[in-house]
């Protein structure tokens, strides 16, 4: 049997979840080039919400836990083919082809000629859910020195003590729900008829029009350049976690910092019975030092009401 | 608004081109014909030829004797004068002995007057030598949108007291070149907008003048 047994409710086990939850956060961008345009997207996202189940299988799932999109900025750079006005024959070959052409004025020489950006931080709903493992790991705190003793790292300013480690441990993160509002269609194409606006902008309205012509409607040119077909909040949706894998790296990002990086609970080894205090007899000396006792064998469990530590003294 | 006047010179040898904005010499050009050349077009570019002079900033003692050099060309062949920029250009070209060949303000018999109109509207066309006329509509119809560059060149032929064809449809960008058979001065003016009828610029937008003294200019208004 063992000496030590604690046990904590799942009330208590969702606070310790919900602490841990609040401190994620995460910041990253990257960039890729596509050939007839180019990408990049710079993200500031957080978690939200989701409810703890403690399983009698002693697993723990979480449910409904968003993923908030703080910032999702989604930049792309388009090349836009060549327009050219003139070059039309001014003399044929009476044998085919031309003899003499006349020059040509060009625009859109430029790579890319726009670059526009989708701010699709808030229009994006993401639900993931969690089925974990409780795990505990032992840590040796590195910046404690050879030789020093439980109660001197105890007394150091921070703490040089070891720790038993309690993590959650995902076995499996579902990403259930990744859905892109139907208003980033509206979104692109304002955005693409802006930069086009303000390309051409140095033209007038007749001359707009004419490279409108020229190159057909501006939303329908940039849509074939991306190779968007009918669903652009599923291309928009491939692009990010097909292309970039921000999904993949989220989900992997999650999973590392649960089970690794920070744990729910801290649990001091040897751990502090009794604090310090002044001795109560005659004599040397003056104050007593803090009773701990080593805690060995460490295991944790959970069924479906509560989660349990059990462990041994020594 | 493009505008282009070609020319052929028949005579092999070396040729010099005076290039002049708003009347004012700006820069020298030379080019060759020669007989063995299968060069066909000679592209020069009145703006560009300009814009290089600003830059070396040549002085009225070194003008002329710095002459860029445009290329050789054989007498089949045709110098195309254009302006990728700008208005008001003419060009003066002279032979070996000084002697005046071509004057882009004095087009006669075989030369060509091309142009590319692109605003819609109603413009009239016009010899202002001896009033000869006609009317050119330019569209920008939807259903040419990304079909553009199939559209075919038109052709309107100089003769006295003639335009032939008078009347001209064209798409907006399209090529319509004039075939000078006499001396002429064409004169093309914007009468109106595609959805502002009556609108009339006061200013020709492309004017040909071919007057009476040496002193002949053309007007490429943008």
């Amino acid at each position: 049997m063992a000496h030590l047994t604690i046990a904590a409710s799942e009330k208590v086990f969702t606070g310790l979840f919900e602490a841990v939850r609040d401190n994620f956060l995460l910041e990253s961008s990257d960039s890729r080039d596509f050939g007839p345009f180019t990408a990049s997207y710079y993200l500031k996202a957080h978690l939200e919400d989701g409810s703890v189940d403690l399983r009698a299988d002693n697993t723990v799932q979480i449910k409904e836990l968003d993923i908030k999109w703080d910032k999702l900025d989604l930049t792309l750079g388009i090349d836009i083919p060549e327009i050219c006005v003139g070059g039309f024959c001014i003399i044929p070959n009476p044998f085919g082809g031309c003899i003499l052409r006349a020059p040509r004025v060009c625009i859109f020489s430029d790579d890319p000629d726009i670059s526009l950006t989708l701010p699709l931080g808030g229009l994006i709903t993401s639900e993931i859910s969690v089925t974990a493992s409780l795990l505990l790991k032992y840590a040796i705190n590195p910046d404690r020195p050879p030789g020093m003793n439980d109660w001197d790292a105890q007394d150091a300013d921070p703490s040089l003590a070891n720790h038993w480690q309690l993590f959650i441990d995902p076995q499996f993160i579902d990403v259930d729900i990744f859905d892109i509002a139907d208003m980033v269609g509206d979104l692109l194409k304002n955005a693409v008829d802006a930069a086009v606006d303000n390309l051409l902008g140095f033209l007038p309205g007749w001359a707009r029009d004419l490279v409108k012509a020229i190159i057909g409607s501006a939303i329908d040119l940039v849509r074939a350049i991306l190779d968007i077909g009918d669903d652009i909040q599923e291309w928009i949706s491939d692009l990010l976690n097909v292309s970039f894998g921000i999904l993949d790296f989220i989900l992997q990002l999650i999973a590392d910092y649960l089970a690794n990086k920070s744990p729910i609970q801290l649990i001091e080894d040897p751990y502090p019975i009794l604090p310090a205090a002044d001795n109560p007899n005659p004599g040397a000396p003056a104050k007593i030092v803090p009773v701990k006792i080593p805690i060995r064998d460490l295991t944790v469990y959970n069924d479906d009401k509560e989660m349990v530590l059990q462990g041994n003294v020594g | 608004m493009l505008a282009m006047v070609l020319h052929q010179f028949n005579s092999p040898g070396r040729y010099r081109a005076s290039i002049s904005s708003r009347g004012k010499v700006q820069r020298y050009i030379t080019f060759d014909i020669d007989a063995k050349s299968e060069v066909m077009q000679l592209d020069i570019d009145l703006a560009g030829a300009t814009a290089l002079k600003e830059k070396e900033c040549l002085s009225e003692a070194t003008r002329g004797k710095s002459d860029k050099q445009a290329g050789i060309l054989s007498p089949k062949g045709y110098v195309l004068f254009h302006a990728s920029s700008g208005s008001g250009y003419s060009v003066i070209v002279s032979d070996s002995l000084g002697r005046v060949i071509f004057n882009s303000t004095k087009l006669g018999n075989g030369d060509l007057f091309a142009v590319s109109l692109l605003e819609p509207g109603s413009y009239s066309m016009k010899n202002s030598i001896d009033s000869s006329g006609g009317e050119i509509t330019v569209s920008l119809p939807e259903k040419m949108f990304g079909r553009m560059h199939e559209l075919e060149t038109k052709y309107v032929d100089v003769s006295e007291k003639k335009l032939d064809p008078p009347r001209m449809d064209l798409i907006s960008s399209q090529g319509l070149v004039f075939r000078i058979k006499s001396p002429a001065r064409i004169v093309i003016a914007k009468e109106s907008g595609a959805q502002k009828a009556g609108r009339i610029r006061s200013k020709p937008m492309v004017s040909w003048r071919r007057l009476e003294t040496d002193r002949r200019e053309m007007k490429i208004n943008g």
